[in-house]
């Protein structure tokens, strides 16, 4: 009771000290690089989604997640030139799970007891053969492919167009987190994920296959993560191999551990506060004199502003 | 036999094995002391410059350069050694290849054509990856130059590496050359030679086709690197000579997040800029050109360079570039067939099924024009004379290229370039103006 | 006949009998041991004489990563913390080098020492923030930091001297490759001496105790935490000590080559090297540094490399890029010990022990997690 009040006001101070931040922002001129924050920050958010995902059910940092998303890009590229956008669409987001199921049953089950830093570094492993081999298979050149819906402003928020593409990639976040969410509080299977990351002995003892149950997250995973690809990244332009990972995926991380590591809303926020401090970085003049590219030292300042003041993150439960 | 002479023996026994050890590496060391004394030393090898760096005081004439103990490697009756580096992978990398093609089609070309402009040898080309790090930029130049027996240097594109590994050539007295990238760092140098205008070259063309074209509100947007520095402040400078309304004049960063390209749009947009001057790679240009169309803002980007005016850009680019208008070395493809006929049919004969592409122009015409040097040195060919050649000769013209002009105190040769015009119906750039600044 | 007569019995003795505790090789053994000594000594110090200078550049910048490696496997194997942004201390440790010789005009021994001293102020400053930020949450914030190294540190006029970068040269008297190369190696065996002599005192006993059993470290009257921070300040040293024969290596630094890829090598050559095993993770350092070499050289890897079907030949540069992850990847799926846990069976024998092929490392890392 004393802990649910507790959360209570803290969500409630949080929530206050945004809406400051968000007045001297506006004040300052740069109300343009909320819009900006946002959209950008949604791509994080979508990303850091299947992070949360993965770390909630077993404990890892998983740094093959951007992977999944430039594997689903690659394998879109290479099919919309032969089937309809539709059906490639499609088939990129399968490919990808299947990616992560290969992932899964090929390096995640062989080390399931092993320490968490092995597990860490193992998916970096996986993800810097993944860039190798699109690098080796596609060539290093940059590709580009549509995006899905053509309309470029929908909407017009503050200067800022939207396209089609934009809002459908916030529709998503929001929609998918808030599909997370009741699966992990309201679905037997989901709250069975979630026991068996803490209490694996005992899930297996009521005869909830600890393994099988793996398997799906990382499938899981790996969906949310094509997903993320196939709508973020036709958005830009033109892509590289690797580019989900070396675009989005620290940002993401920042975001997840932001929002609290545990907390799928949590992503969402953190997304945005990283999303949106970048782009006051670049256009606010107040951040000219920083050496280089002054979005990533206020990236880092936050991010330990925030860990330090609140170690659980802005919306995470206290261990 | 107590326990204590016994582990006495055996930590006595490691001692030895540890004493042992340590005379084996004075051994050694006394050996390294007194053999490599006569050994090379790995930096400052030959002195094919007399002139210490920045030693002489300026305004005097640099001296001619001396031959030092290489000057001949790499040339023989037979042939000489061409060592090109290159990024092929790393970012803004090259297509593979259509480098690994169009290296050598020149020279085939030339030795059929013409076997007796190099006095009857052959030029061989060997090529290594630079992947876009200046470290092993120079790992591979000295390599080129220690172990393959380069004659002489060039560097295929990134302003880092080239300026890395003509720093290394420079002290080992090889002789360098490049298209033109930055001056910072270069200029200094005795045996660098950039074949082509530098970014800060190009700044005053680039402001005068502001005015001609009738930029009214223009912007300067610069990636954030150092090496860049030279040719921001040139932009600057030409743009108030030319008397050119600069909006905005702003940095972004070497490989921007998301939110850093919407943000720098967003500012564009802001400032109402009609033509925005920029000097990035061709990732973030077709990067921010995308985001700006998804913002509505379509202005005209133009800016200096090489690889902006590649292909490739049109190909993934459009149709976010196509309004793109970027200067270059060579023509694009529509008009080489009238300033220079051997091309096509070079590449039909010798490239093996390959198409002719814009790499293998700029290969050709830098091919082409070391050919000239080369020609024009003689058939006694060291180091020391091709250099001197090179500062002392009228001009060597290809062509392609602008015609290229060295003088003792200038090495940086570029005397005009090419306007290229983005084409998204074709997915090409074509060529707006020839030789743009020469006359 | 008394040889026999030993041996005899310890085979004879049960395994905790104190005869068993002290072989002794026999002549036999001894000869060998010496000649698999000798053939080790001549690699690291003979063969490179034969090489060409640029090879041996490449050699020492191998000995640098070895020092990288060890700097790290104090963090990662003996503190337990993971640290992504190792890059950034061996980074500011080469701009610290390279400034103090070339802008401020010092000599290269200021310059390494000068590096070291701040390789180690960053890495207390990191630790401190550990105290309080633990687990993967500080792993980010280390990936974090190490990207503002690359992107705003790194990009301080002063210090980069503009963007080719600042020069580094070599020391007077270590000038040829080969000096330097022997300079490296003796470096190299100063940060062991330091490693192994911190880690056989008590302060080090009751760390890697910590990790086992934190009751148990109570017990050895050490604050524990002041000497986890101590083994920060450790680890950065080496770690700016390592940056600055880079530097050197190269004769000049630039910002480009410190990225986030780089901080991932490097946890990968040490993981792969094999934790809290130090010649283990020297190789695993020397390995990746020489990879690309290796390919090189190796005729017919580098064909049948070539002839693995795809749409682009896998050519000697991209190799090192597919093969390091997939060695990773077997490491941790097949021997988490890595090369450390492979080689110790000979380390043993070489050492005058017994060659046994079930010999067993320390235990197994744990890294603190936090799970919010």
């Amino acid at each position: 009771m004393v802990d649910a009040l507790e959360d209570r006001s803290r969500v409630i101070a949080i929530g206050a000290a945004v809406v400051v931040l968000i007045g001297i922002i506006a004040a300052a001129g740069e109300e343009e690089a909320l819009v900006i924050g946002t959209i950008s920050g949604a791509a994080y958010g979508l990303v850091a989604l299947g992070l949360v995902l993965i770390y909630k059910s077993s404990g890892v940092f998983n740094f093959a997640q951007g992977e999944f998303g430039t594997v689903a890009v690659y394998t879109l590229y290479l099919l919309h030139f032969h089937v309809p956008y539709g059906v490639a669409l499609l088939g990129a987001i399968a490919v990808a799970t299947l990616f992560g199921l290969v992932v899964e049953r090929a390096v995640v089950r062989p080390l399931f007891d092993a320490p968490r830093v092995i597990l860490l570094v193992a998916t970096a492993g996986i993800a810097l053969l993944a860039v190798a081999i699109e690098i080796w298979f596609g060539g290093a050149q940059g590709k580009a492919v549509d995006r899905a819906f053509p309309t470029l402003d929908r909407v017009t928020v503050l200067g800022v167009q939207l396209s089609d593409q934009r809002l459908l990639l916030i529709a998503l976040l929001v929609g998918l987190a808030a599909l997370l969410g009741w699966f992990f509080t309201r679905t037997d299977l989901g709250v069975a994920i979630l026991a068996a990351s803490q209490q694996p002995t005992a899930t297996e003892l009521v005869g909830v296959s600890v393994r099988r149950l793996s398997s799906l997250v990382w499938a899981l995973a790996a969906l949310l993560g094509g997903i993320a690809g196939v709508i973020a990244i036709p958005e830009g332009g033109s892509f590289t191999p690797g580019v989900v990972t070396f675009s989005f995926l620290i940002p993401a991380f920042t975001a997840a551990v932001l929002g609290g590591m545990t907390s799928l809303p949590g992503a969402f926020l953190g997304g945005i506060i990283v999303g949106v401090v970048q782009a006051v970085a670049t256009s606010s003049s107040l951040f000219e004199d920083i050496p280089g590219t002054p979005g990533t030292l206020m990236v880092f300042v936050v991010l330990l502003a925030v860990l330090t003041i609140r170690p659980q993150g802005l919306l995470g439960k206290t261990a | 036999m107590s326990s204590a002479p016994r582990s006495e023996g055996r930590s006595g026994r490691r001692r030895l094995l540890a004493l042992l050890a340590l005379l084996a590496l004075l051994a050694t060391a006394c050996g390294v002391k007194s053999g490599v004394a006569d050994q090379a030393v790995s930096s400052g090898d030959g002195d094919g410059a007399a002139a210490p760096a920045g030693g002489d005081g300026d305004g005097a004439a640099a001296p001619a350069h001396e031959p030092g103990p290489d000057d001949t490697a790499g040339v023989s009756d037979e042939d000489i050694v061409i060592g090109i580096h290159a990024p092929v992978t790393g970012a803004s990398p090259i297509p593979q290849t259509s480098f690994d093609v169009g290296k050598d089609i020149y020279w085939a070309f030339l030795a059929e054509a013409d076997p007796e402009m190099l006095f009857g040898r052959k030029v061989k080309v060997v090529f290594r990856d630079d992947e876009y790090n200046p470290n092993r930029a120079v790992s591979v130049c000295r390599e080129m130059v220690e172990q393959d027996g380069a004659f002489l240097l060039v560097g295929g594109g990134g302003a880092d590496q080239i300026t890395a590994c003509a720093k290394y050539a420079d002290e080992a007295g090889v002789p360098y050359l490049s298209a033109g990238v930055n001056e910072a760092g270069l200029a200094d140098l005795r045996t660098y030679f950039a074949a082509t205008m530098t970014y800060a070259e190009q700044a005053p063309l680039l402001m005068d086709h502001a005015t001609e074209s009738g930029f009214e509100n223009v912007a300067v947007v610069v990636s954030d690197t150092p090496s860049f520095q030279d040719a921001h402040e040139a932009i600057s400078g030409a743009a108030e000579e030319a008397g050119v309304n600069v909006v905005l004049d702003t940095t972004l960063s070497k490989a921007p997040a998301e939110a850093e390209v919407l943000a720098t749009v967003q500012q564009l947009k802001d400032a109402n800029a009609d033509a925005v001057l920029l000097l990035h790679s061709p990732v973030t240009y077709i990067g921010l050109a995308s985001q700006a169309r998804n913002q509505g803002f379509d202005p005209v980007w133009f800016g200096p360079g090489v690889t902006m005016g590649l292909n490739a850009v049109t190909n993934f680019g459009c149709p976010g570039v196509a309004r793109g208008q970027f200067l270059s070395p060579t023509p694009a493809l529509d008009v080489i067939d009238e300033l220079d006929p051997d091309f096509r049919p070079a590449y039909e004969r010798y490239a093996g099924g390959e198409e002719a592409d814009d790499i293998g122009l700029q290969l050709w015409s830098l091919n082409k024009a070391i050919a000239l040097m080369l020609a024009e040195t003689g058939e006694e060919l060291g180091r020391a004379v091709f250099m001197n050649t090179l500062e002392s000769s009228e001009g060597f013209d290809n062509g392609i290229y602008a015609p290229i002009e060295f003088t003792a105190e200038d090495h940086f040769g570029g005397t005009g370039a090419h306007l290229l015009q983005a084409d998204c119906d074709l997915k090409q750039y074509t060529t707006a103006e020839q030789f743009v600044g020469v006359g | 006949m008394a040889a026999t007569v030993e041996t005899h019995a310890d085979e004879m003795a049960p395994d905790d009998h104190p005869a068993k505790a002290r072989f002794r090789p026999s002549a036999a053994g001894l000869v060998g041991r010496g000649i698999v000594w000798a053939a080790i000594a001549w690699l690291v110090l003979v063969f490179p004489l034969g090489r060409p200078g640029f090879e041996v550049q490449r050699f020492s910048q191998a000995v640098a990563y070895a020092i990288v490696a060890l700097s790290l496997n104090v963090l990662l194997g003996y503190v337990g913390q993971i640290s992504l942004g190792h890059q950034a201390f061996v980074g500011i440790g080469a701009f610290a080098s390279a400034y103090l010789v070339t802008v401020q005009g010092q000599s290269f021994w200021v310059g390494v020492v000068g590096a070291a001293a701040i390789g180690g102020a960053q890495a207390l400053v990191l630790g401190g923030v550990s105290l309080r930020i633990r687990g993967l949450y500080f792993a980010l914030v280390t990936l974090s930091y190490g990207l503002v190294a690359e992107q705003n540190i790194f990009q301080i006029q002063e210090l980069t001297g503009g963007g080719q970068g600042q020069a580094a040269p070599k020391p007077s008297g270590f000038e040829t490759d080969w000096r330097y190369y022997y300079l490296c190696l003796a470096f190299l065996a100063l940060v062991l001496w330091i490693d192994s002599r911190m880690m056989k005192s008590k302060g080090g006993r009751a760390l890697l105790a910590l990790r086992e059993n934190p009751r148990v470290a109570a017990t050895f009257g050490i604050n524990v935490r002041l000497f986890t921070l101590f083994a920060f300040v450790v680890s950065g040293a080496f770690a700016g000590l390592g940056g600055a024969l880079i530097a050197h290596n190269n004769t000049f630094v630039s910002p480009e080559v410190w990225s986030f890829n780089l901080a991932l090598v490097f946890v990968i050559m040490t993981v792969v090297g094999g934790l809290r095993s130090r010649p283990g993770v020297v190789l695993g350092g020397a390995f990746f540094a020489l990879m690309p070499y290796l390919v090189d050289k190796l005729g017919w890897l580098e064909r049948a490399l070539a002839a693995i079907p795809a749409p682009n030949d896998l050519t000697p540069e991209l190799a090192p890029l597919v093969l390091g992850p997939i060695l990773l990847l077997l490491t941790l799926i097949a021997t988490p010990g890595g090369i450390g846990q492979q080689i110790r069976p000979l380390q043993g024998w070489l050492l005058g022990g017994r060659f046994d092929p079930h010999a067993q490392g320390p235990k197994e890392v744990q890294i603190t997690d936090v799970r919010a």
